[in-house]
């Protein structure tokens, strides 16, 4: 036996389905309530004002068949507590009907906007989980642009390791082997964070690799001053700029030849010494249109530790807002000092994250330990 | 961060107090970007009350100073304490900016310019 349902009944019942994609049972029940109340017709406006529903269908909104002879109901649609749209329900003129199909345009009203505000959170979850899946993707390549191993190199025990403070940042180091054996290191870090630091890192780490393999050896001033001029006019146009640390060890004397285009901290602690922060020569890449770095020549001898950080370490603070600083920091590479290179990196990690317990990591940091050891 | 701005005369005198990082570095973004499309496009930050300074705020000091060179200007900075002070020595900031202890000193220095 089918069951007649009248056409007016159908429609609403229809509508109400297209609109409303859960609650189906409940939509029949305020359809037909609506009918049996006398309802004569139902529209529902969508979020831009575009008509969702009208019913009967011949009609382009329930409010032209007013004619005053019936009661209209009007419910506003609340989206996030905002009225963006309306639904109107024409009836009967009894205080009863319109009692009851006020409230049932309340209730229709109440899950449309419910749903909106759904399928308004799912886009925006999508949205998230799709940039978060590029950001994942950057910091993998980010990390591939990392040395994926620590060279071996003669009278150098050497480690290096680095920690991003969000998912991508600006520091980085790297290590180039010239064809003539020598090892080429350094370490940079791009004003701000994240995305356009790691953007920029990219950038300078690039063009700093071709420049180091054209440039005659141990002339690292002439390494910076190259990647400089090349760099200037885009780190300009952004208002960047990134301190670079370059040198050249030469495995024959144990002697680095580095320039230091801003970069800090550096310290060096000789054997037996005392742990002291070495001044960067010229001002960061990005910053004069031309720099006058130094070539200068330091001794790794057995024992010497020179350790090249970027300023994440000396600025790691504590829940006291108090900043670790480059005083701990001297004296913690004095206490490490007789750990091998790699204990040493991880010593300085261990008490930086002690120090900062409890407080978000505010940039990125990274770090070298070279320390001379009996070839 | 707390920022006061001052006119003396037609150089303007930016006073920063607290931190000055990529939090604070918007607001004296815009201060001396409108400071460099000025004539004469001098500023002087006063940097006697800030504690901590970090890259962000420096690419800011180094952006400003950029365009108020490109119009005959410039920025000074004055009343650097430490640890910032170490911070622009370290990484020779005090070479790329014209420094002064006092800001009468870098007011005097900038009225013998405009």
């Amino acid at each position: 036996m089918s069951i007649q349902v009248d056409p007016l009944r159908h429609d609403i019942r229809n509508a109400l389905f297209n609109v409303l994609s859960v609650h189906k049972r409940g939509l029949e029940i305020i359809a037909d309530s609506w009918c049996l109340l006398g309802a004569k017709a139902v529209s529902i406006r969508d979020l831009d004002n575009k008509l969702l529903i009208c019913s009967p269908k011949s009609m382009s909104d329930a409010s032209e068949w007013y004619d005053g002879s019936m009661a209209m109901m009007w419910e506003p649609l609340l989206v996030e507590g905002r009225a963006v749209s309306q639904i109107c329900v024409l009836g009967l003129q009894g205080v009863y009907e319109q009692t009851r199909l006020g409230a049932s345009a309340a209730l229709i009203a109440h899950l449309i906007a419910l749903q909106v505000e759904i399928e308004q959170m799912t886009a925006e979850r999508i949205a998230q989980a799709r940039l978060k899946a590029e950001l994942d993707l950057t910091a993998s390549i980010q990390l591939q642009l990392l040395p994926q191993r620590i060279p071996s190199v003669a009278g150098l025990d050497m480690y290096a390791r680095s920690r991003p403070a969000t998912h991508v940042g600006g520091d980085f180091y790297t290590f180039i082997t010239h064809a003539t054996g020598h090892l080429m290191l350094a370490i940079g870090d791009v004003s701000g964070k994240g995305l356009p630091a790691a953007l920029l890192m990219a950038m300078t780490r690039t063009v700093l690799h071709g420049v180091a393999r054209f440039v005659p050896l141990l002339h690292p001033q002439a390494v910076l001053r190259r990647v400089n001029e090349d760099l200037y006019d885009d780190f300009t146009d952004v208002g960047m700029f990134a301190t670079v640390f370059f040198g050249c060890y030469d495995s024959a004397n144990g002697q680095l030849s580095y320039a230091n285009a801003g970069h800090s901290p550096i310290i060096y602690c000789p054997a037996g010494g005392t742990a002291q922060l070495l001044r960067a020569d010229g001002p960061a890449i990005g910053v004069l249109p031309t720099t006058h770095c130094a070539n200068i020549t330091l001794t790794i001898g057995v024992d010497d530790v020179l350790v090249l950080a970027t300023d994440g370490l000396n600025e790691a603070h504590n829940v006291a807002g108090e900043l670790f600083g480059y005083e701990r920091l001297c004296e913690l590479v004095e206490t490490l000092r007789e750990r091998p290179a790699h204990a040493i990196v991880e010593g300085l990690f261990e008490h930086i994250n002690r120090f900062a317990t409890g407080c978000e990591q505010a940039d990125d940091q990274t770090l070298i330990v070279m320390k001379g050891v009996h070839v | 961060m707390q920022v006061h701005v001052s006119q003396l005369n037609t150089v303007t005198l930016l006073a920063l107090t607290g931190r000055f990082d990529a939090y604070s570095a918007p607001a004296i973004e815009v201060q001396l970007k409108s400071v460099s499309e000025q004539a004469p496009a001098y500023a002087i930050v006063d940097l006697s009350g800030v504690n901590f300074v970090d890259s962000t705020g420096l690419a800011i000091l180094v952006q400003g100073m950029k365009r108020c060179r490109q119009h005959n200007g410039d920025v000074y900075i004055c009343g650097v304490q430490q640890p910032v002070r170490i911070i622009f020595e370290l990484t020779r900031f005090d070479t790329v900016f014209k420094m002064f202890s006092t800001q009468a000193a870098a007011v005097e220095a900038c009225f013998l310019k405009v």
